[in-house]
């Protein structure tokens, strides 16, 4: 049996860091599923889904409490169920972008609305420059995205922010 | 019969051939290509180089696609050239040559297609949203490129967004 383990990894960003968490994983026979790893501002991030035989999760945990002692990493561990580790989530039917002067709360606004719907959110990114702020918003709109565009138009006029919902059409080519 | 490749075969990266000769074997190379159009699943459109065959001809029918478009139809397109372009649209892609990935990918929003059918005539075709889509996506195929080249995150559309 596999175990499905989540690993939250974050560090002082310097070269190097994906080189150590992995290998330290390939020694202790932990492969790396689905991650997503990126660099906000000087700290480097990973969020990574690895399986791991059963028998070889006690070792990885100490694999992960050296690495922590050596880099300095931060390393968070936790064992999905078996449910969770097999979800697949809905693919995203919509791409949302907000742009505008950075204030206060336009994040809680645009996922205020949603949330209201019943709209899952797939993927979000998010940068303050500056005067300047930006999102990036995947989501799993269905037979609500004529009302989320409603609603959204609402928050854009309210936040005097630029919000645009791009309806995905997709196909098999 | 043919094989559809399939990703990493790496084939899909091949440029194809222009096709020269109008004769009764590109028929014959059109009828396997809509049989393999329509056998996979979902499918609305397929490139000869999907099948390991390096001709530069695609069809492309969207009136199979799981959401109501508007579509001309089934459109047979040999030797097919994007002439002009406009706009950007966002739509999710997925391939018969690359299974089980879907990714977002921005396209042009309208196109004008030339292309000539299977008698060798040349038409113009303007297009736009999902069968344009399609259409580019098909191209693309026959110069090797795959949409998982072209696919955007939301860390890229801010990137796009800010300059
Ligand atoms: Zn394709």
């Amino acid at each position: 049996m596999n175990q499905s383990i989540l690993l939250s990894i974050s560090g002082k960003d310097r070269a190097g860091i994906v080189r150590d968490v992995s290998e330290v994983l390939l020694h202790a026979q932990a492969n790396i599923e689905d991650s997503s790893m990126t660099v906000l501002r000087g700290r480097f991030t990973m969020m990574l889904i690895v399986e791991v035989e059963d028998s070889g999760l006690s070792s990885l945990k100490a694999a992960l409490a050296e690495l922590e002692q050596r880099t300095g990493l931060t390393v968070q561990s936790q064992v999905l169920s078996e449910d969770e580790a097999s979800h697949i989530p809905d693919e995203p039917d919509c791409v949302i972008t907000v742009s505008g002067a950075d204030k206060p709360g336009i994040v809680f606004a645009v996922t205020d609305v949603m949330a209201e719907l019943g709209v899952s959110v797939a993927d979000v990114s998010t940068r303050a420059r500056g005067e300047v702020y930006m999102m990036a918003l995947e989501a799993v709109a269905g037979d609500k995205l004529n009302a989320l565009q409603a609603k959204l138009a609402d928050v854009s006029d309210k936040l005097s922010v630029s919000i645009e919902v791009h309806q995905l059409d997709d196909g098999v080519m | 019969m043919y094989e559809l490749l399939t990703l990493p075969d790496e084939r899909l990266r091949q440029k194809s051939q222009p096709i020269t000769q109008f004769d009764k074997s590109l028929q014959e190379l059109s009828t396997v290509l809509e049989q393999a159009m329509l056998d996979g699943q979902g499918g609305v459109g397929i490139a000869a180089p999907q099948l390991g065959i390096f001709k530069r001809i695609v069809i492309v029918d969207c009136s199979l696609g799981l959401h109501k478009n508007k579509n001309h139809g089934r459109l047979i397109m040999v030797n097919p050239e994007i002439i002009a372009q406009d706009g950007e649209a966002l739509g999710r892609e997925g391939c018969l040559s690359v299974p089980e990935w879907v990714g977002t990918v921005p396209r042009a929003r309208r196109i004008t297609v030339r292309y000539q059918d299977l008698q060798g005539k040349t038409h113009e075709l303007s297009t736009k949203a999902f069968e344009a889509r399609v259409i580019q996506h098909e191209i693309d195929h026959l110069d090797g490129i795959l949409f998982i080249d072209k696919v955007v995150s939301t860390k890229d559309l801010i990137r796009r967004m800010d300059t």
